[in-house]
């Protein structure tokens, strides 16, 4: 499946402050279709909030995001159709399973069917834990399971915070196979992450806060 | 459909911790329960000052009620979700605001009249008493939401969105409490209900579309 619609999503000479402190100035980036983009930078150099603000969960106090050739405030709905998500928090009910947390994310997102829903769980090996409560998951679980909202959305941006964090070596090589596959499908990927990437058949692009 | 499986989950969620959405309703019945003990066991005094002692029980069940609305979904980053939905957030708002009034809104109007009754509340003044509530307590829940949202992620958040939001609350409650007090004197209560029934459609229209303005903001921060 080769991702048609072509894009590109442009960061221009963004800036963001925390209450009086700027914690970045001036970033700028460039992502097409079939590109990887790591942001690098020390704790507390604004990966999360740089994420954030590519999300539009953040407004920047100055530049702006582009997604093609208009900013992403002036088509949201489009943009985040296009777009996943996932943060520091897995963003899942607490008193819902699994599954139905999928659920509700579909119906969240548009669309899906249950079989796609079953094949995600098995995929990140969690059919077994399908019907218990998001509460009762340990962290890694919770973990796999905002990992299968990858495979049930049909964005071509993917905006991963950490993604690696809690996983074990299985789960950690199975998300690197669903980013490679991405990227080589044409899909574009910006994450953030404390260890070296390896994507020995990716070019990685990298963006360094200081 | 996608918007009915949302209101489904909405509900389920609530349904889950149901404990949660019983001590509203009992904090109502216990602060209505007071008046008769405190005040005067007097069917006349009772039922003179039944409407409002009714109408302040809810209005403070309400807001005690409120205070889950977004907490949980902001602190584990559902919110974030909402906010980056495909679906437009005021309608996803509207919709967790349905859901919460179904679970909290609906109980309080089958008690309140059962409360009614022990303050020696006419037939008439009863039903006043249950349509008044359900033009009203629709208000009180928007605006109240419109409160949470405002003070989300704030220490002593409880008692601010007290301060804030019972001020707005005084209209409703004038209305509110006044159609009950006219039912109960047998005069017309039509005034009472229009005005009510304007200012649910005057909250409906705006209400929603001002709080997803407002979590933009909130969350950003």
């Amino acid at each position: 499946m080769q991702i048609t619609p072509l894009n590109q999503l442009r960061g221009q000479h963004l800036e963001a402050t925390l209450g009086e402190a700027c914690i970045f100035s001036n970033v700028n980036f460039n992502l097409e279709n079939g590109q990887l983009l790591q942001v690098l930078g020390p704790n507390g150099a604004g990966k999360t909030s740089l994420l954030r603000l590519i999300c539009g969960l953040l407004p920047p106090t100055q530049g702006q995001v582009l997604w093609g050739d208009a900013p992403i405030e002036s088509q949201r709905e489009i943009y985040h159709q296009e777009m996943t998500f996932i943060g520091h928090k897995a963003g899942m009910r607490e008193t819902l399973s699994a599954v139905e947390n999928l659920q509700m994310d579909c119906a969240l997102t548009g669309g899906n069917s249950e079989a796609a829903i079953e094949s995600a769980l098995q995929q990140l090996g969690l059919l077994q834990a399908a019907t218990i409560l998001v509460r009762q998951l340990s962290a890694g679980q919770r973990r796999r399971l905002a990992l299968c909202r990858l495979l049930l959305g049909t964005a071509v941006l993917w905006v991963l915070d950490e993604p690696f964090s809690n996983l074990d070596k299985d789960a950690s090589t199975l998300l690197h196979g669903f980013i490679e596959q991405h990227v080589q499908q044409g899909g574009m990927v910006i994450l953030t992450c404390h260890h070296d990437l390896d994507f020995p058949h990716l070019p990685i692009e990298y963006l360094r806060l200081e | 459909m996608a918007l009915y499986k949302l209101f489904h989950y909405e509900l389920l969620t609530a349904k889950r911790s149901l404990h949660e959405c019983l001590y509203p309703i009992m904090v109502f019945g216990l602060i209505v329960t007071l008046f008769p003990l405190s005040v005067s066991t007097d069917p006349k005094t009772l039922s003179m000052i039944a409407p409002g002692v009714v109408w302040v029980g809810v209005l403070l069940a309400c807001l005690l009620s409120m205070d889950r609305l977004f907490r949980e979904d902001w602190e584990s980053g559902f919110l974030d979700r909402m906010l980056l939905s495909s679906q437009s957030l005021s309608v996803l708002i509207l919709i967790k605001l349905l859901a919460h009034w179904v679970v909290l809104g609906l109980p309080l109007i089958l008690v309140a009249p059962l409360l009614g009754l022990f303050l020696h509340l006419t037939y008439q003044a009863e039903l006043a008493l249950v349509v008044s509530l359900l033009l009203g307590t629709p208000i009180l829940m928007l605006i109240g939401a419109m409160g949470v949202a405002l003070t989300l992620g704030l220490r002593n958040q409880g008692l601010l969105l007290m301060i804030l939001v019972i001020p707005f609350f005084i209209p409703v409650l004038i209305f509110g409490s006044s159609a009950v007090g006219s039912a109960n004197q047998q005069l017309s209560v039509t005034g009472q209900y229009g005005f009510l029934a304007g200012l649910l459609l005057l909250s409906l229209c705006f209400v929603p579309w001002t709080i997803a303005g407002i979590l933009r903001i909130g969350v950003a921060n």
